[in-house]
């Protein structure tokens, strides 16, 4: 009787009763789930099994390497921790600007003057205008010999030579970071931006009434009213700027003499240009393990501020 | 009434099915083999060629159907092993020699020597256009056409600093290039930018100076005393380019030429576009060999384009043979390869560089002396790690564009020639080590 009744207890609380509208629910994101689970879930699976064993493509014949591909990439190979170091000074620098650059021209645009709707609309040009159309472009000005840049300071007398800022390898990597915040800080004034014109007028007057000055009320107003905005800005623009492949690929293809290889341009050259398909997957799984720890610090900070 | 229509709807049926399978069974009497084409010259003028000799041949031997599907460079390393991955590979593929070694390494090539010396004893096929493909004891592809580099200068400005031609030493080009470095205008365009482009261009200063990657042995020789002066010289040559020629990609350094910012640079031989620019006051443009310094030798940088087989059934190698047979038969190869484009693709027959068909293209017939000039560079052409039997490390040589990050270290001042010479030595003995 007592072995019935725990076999009854057992089996409800690992059945799952659903009602019909679970079930129906189910079934409709069902496709959605076979479809997420073969573009994401199997070649996640596929890029663990390469990063473990080494399989030539066509053969059936497999071996297990173990981590033996992590340690080579860890201890014998330069060029992965000069390519890391390289990833998160163009993670850091360009989301750092992108703050910057983003709070002050949503300072300025929430400005009444003149204009300021017009410019609202097509700030945000940077960052629909396709990468490919904006690498060209800005390498087209940026020529030393024949864009307009250098021709321009060299017509005002403040450039005798070359400025070659995209063929110094002092300067290449500074210049790609400026392209890539030029690119992306709009996208982040219109989302600050939308946030303050939610800020009650209320608390500035207030705040001015008690003789706050300006960076005053934008240090203890603004800020504290932002902050949520600008933490899941700073999630999204670290991931996306860690994993960034394009800009860097169209305008230098990680040279020159790799000065710009990053993480994500490694990978593909490991992957497709040297067929190292082993290699290419177990770095791929650092930068898994790097934007998960991203998220992890994220989500910590996050629930640090609901509580 | 009914039922008579029924019944007659019945027998309709019963018909088309026998007629159905009368005629599959005629159908499988004549089965076809259908054969797919992988080639990367996607440009369409070169796809409608290709597609009017596929054409002609599909006509001509209706029991085979060709089919081509063009590819891009950039994309034919990833997806060629995708879909090697999958099983489902193309029957032929146009390919270059590294990236059939790369292919022979997974182990789904197939030889194909009889092919080729069937082609060589009926129209004679250049040695140095098999050499490439033949290691191992076979030969792993069948050579199609060849794409050879010369020089291409700007006739007019030569004439006009009185600069006189063909060069027949590397100081004669050096001094030209000195000479005309004025005015914000570069003597010439050496890129060095870490793509293949630059590889080529390294590679024309090693050849003409025996200067080698490996001996015969597949010893790494790179760091040899004749390597030293070839990229020193090619460090000479960097200094009086464009500053930016460390990022310069594939269309810059026509662009620079034939908008006459630079006055030399090498490609194969493509007529077409200094053609145009003529016509809007450039120029004239001309052609030359490369130049050879004092102990060195005539060479170019040659690639030998070879259809590489990836299928092992019986039936449909024999239709990949008759295939590339007719490819090779001289009338037919001259017109596809002067209708591709003409002068840049080469016919690597003694009989094919004979051909009506070829000679009577108009851009071949105005060209004609540098056509000739491009047959004797591809008699004499050789490719990077090919010029014995090849290593396995070449396609990791090739693919990292070693020779281009080599010219990238010169021109950024990060290293010397003889630190370069040996940088790219030890480079290579690492990766072979790693292969082992």
């Amino acid at each position: 009787m007592v072995t019935e009744k725990l076999n009854i207890q057992t089996k409800r609380k690992f059945s799952i009763n659903l009602t019909k509208n679970e079930k129906l629910g189910l079934l409709l994101v069902a496709p959605l789930l076979i479809w997420l689970a073969l573009v994401l879930l199997y070649p996640f699976i596929y890029v663990i099994f390469l990063s473990l064993f080494k399989r030539d493509p066509g053969s059936s014949i497999i071996q297990f390497k173990g981590l033996i591909y992590f340690y080579n990439l860890l201890f014998r190979d330069d060029l992965f921790w000069q390519s890391l170091l390289r990833s998160f000074y163009w993670t850091a620098s360009n989301v750092i600007a992108q703050f910057f650059f983003g709070i002050l021209v949503a300072l300025l645009l929430r400005q009444k003057f003149r204009g300021a709707s017009f410019i609202r609309l097509w700030i945000i040009v940077p960052w629909i205008t396709p990468v490919v159309v904006v690498i060209l472009v800005w390498g087209w000005m940026l020529n030393p010999t024949l864009g307009i840049v250098e021709a321009l300071l060299r017509q005002v007398g403040f450039l005798q030579g070359y400025l070659n800022l995209l063929g110094n390898v002092k300067t290449i990597m500074n210049t790609l970071i400026g392209i890539h915040t030029w690119r992306f800080f709009p996208f982040v004034s219109i989302i600050v931006l939308g946030r303050m014109l939610g800020i009650p007028e209320e608390l500035y007057e207030a705040a001015k009434v008690d003789g706050a000055s300006n960076l005053q009320r934008f240090l203890h107003i603004t800020l504290p009213q932002l902050r949520g905005v600008l933490l899941t800005f700073l999630m999204l623009a670290t991931v996306w700027t860690f994993t960034s492949f394009d800009t860097i690929f169209i305008m230098t293809g990680g040279g020159p003499v790799d000065v710009t290889t990053t993480l994500p341009i490694l990978v593909y050259r490991k992957a497709f240009k040297t067929f190292q398909l082993n290699e290419a997957a177990a770095l791929s799984l650092i930068m898994f393990l790097f934007t998960s720890i991203f998220m992890a610090i994220y989500i910590k900070l996050g629930v640090e501020r609901d509580d | 009434m009914k039922k008579i229509f029924q019944k007659n709807l019945l027998l309709l049926l019963v018909i088309t099915m026998i007629l159905f399978v009368l005629l599959s069974e005629i159908g499988a009497s004549k089965e076809i083999v259908k054969l797919v084409l992988w080639h990367q010259e996607s440009p369409p003028p070169r796809v409608e060629a290709f597609q009017k000799i596929i054409d002609r041949f599909n006509t001509e031997h209706p029991e085979i159907q060709v089919k081509q599907a063009p590819q891009s460079w950039t994309e034919i390393y990833p997806k060629l092993y995708a879909a090697i991955e999958a099983g489902n590979p193309p029957d032929i593929l146009f390919s270059i020699p590294d990236l059939t070694m790369a292919m022979k390494l997974t182990g789904v090539v197939t030889p194909v020597e009889d092919i080729v010396n069937e082609i060589d004893s009926k129209y004679d096929l250049l040695d140095s256009q098999i050499v490439p493909y033949e290691y191992d004891g076979h030969i792993w592809a069948v050579p199609m056409y060849g794409m050879t580099y010369l020089l291409l200068f700007n006739k007019g400005v030569f004439d006009k600093e009185g600069i006189s031609y063909p060069f027949n030493s590397w100081n004669e080009l050096l001094d030209a290039v000195k000479k005309l470095t004025k005015n914000g205008k570069f003597g010439i365009g050496f890129p060095a930018s870490q793509l293949m482009m630059t590889d080529q261009y390294v590679y024309s200063y090693m050849v003409t100076n025996n200067c080698e990657i490996f001996d015969k042995d597949g010893n790494v020789t790179l760091d040899s005393q004749k390597c030293v002066e070839s990229f020193a010289f090619i460090d000479q040559l960097i200094d009086y380019s464009p500053p930016n020629v460390v990022t310069w990609s594939w269309g810059d350094r026509g662009m620079y030429f034939l908008s006459e910012n630079t006055y030399i640079m090498e490609d194969f031989l493509v007529p077409g576009d200094p053609m145009e620019a003529e016509k809007e006051g450039k120029g004239p443009f001309g052609f030359m060999r490369i130049p050879y310094p004092e102990g060195g030798k005539y060479g170019s940088p040659s690639y030998s384009n070879g259809a590489t087989v990836f299928t092992k059934d019986p039936t449909r190698l024999e239709a990949i043979k008759t295939f590339l047979l007719y490819l090779h038969e001289p009338e037919i190869n001259g017109e596809w390869l002067s209708n591709m484009y003409a002068g840049l693709y080469l016919p690597i027959t003694k009989a094919s560089m004979e051909s009506k068909s070829f000679w009577s293209n108009e851009i071949i017939k105005r060209y004609e002396d540098d056509v000739k000039l491009a047959f004797a560079a591809t008699e004499d052409g050789k490719l990077f790690g090919f010029e014995y039997t090849p290593q396995p490390v070449i396609g990791r040589i090739a693919g990292d564009n070693l020779l281009g990050q080599m010219a990238g270290k010169l021109a950024t001042n990060q290293m010397t020639a003889e630190e370069v010479v040996k940088w790219g030595a030890d480079k290579i003995r690492t990766w072979q080590e790693e292969m082992k």
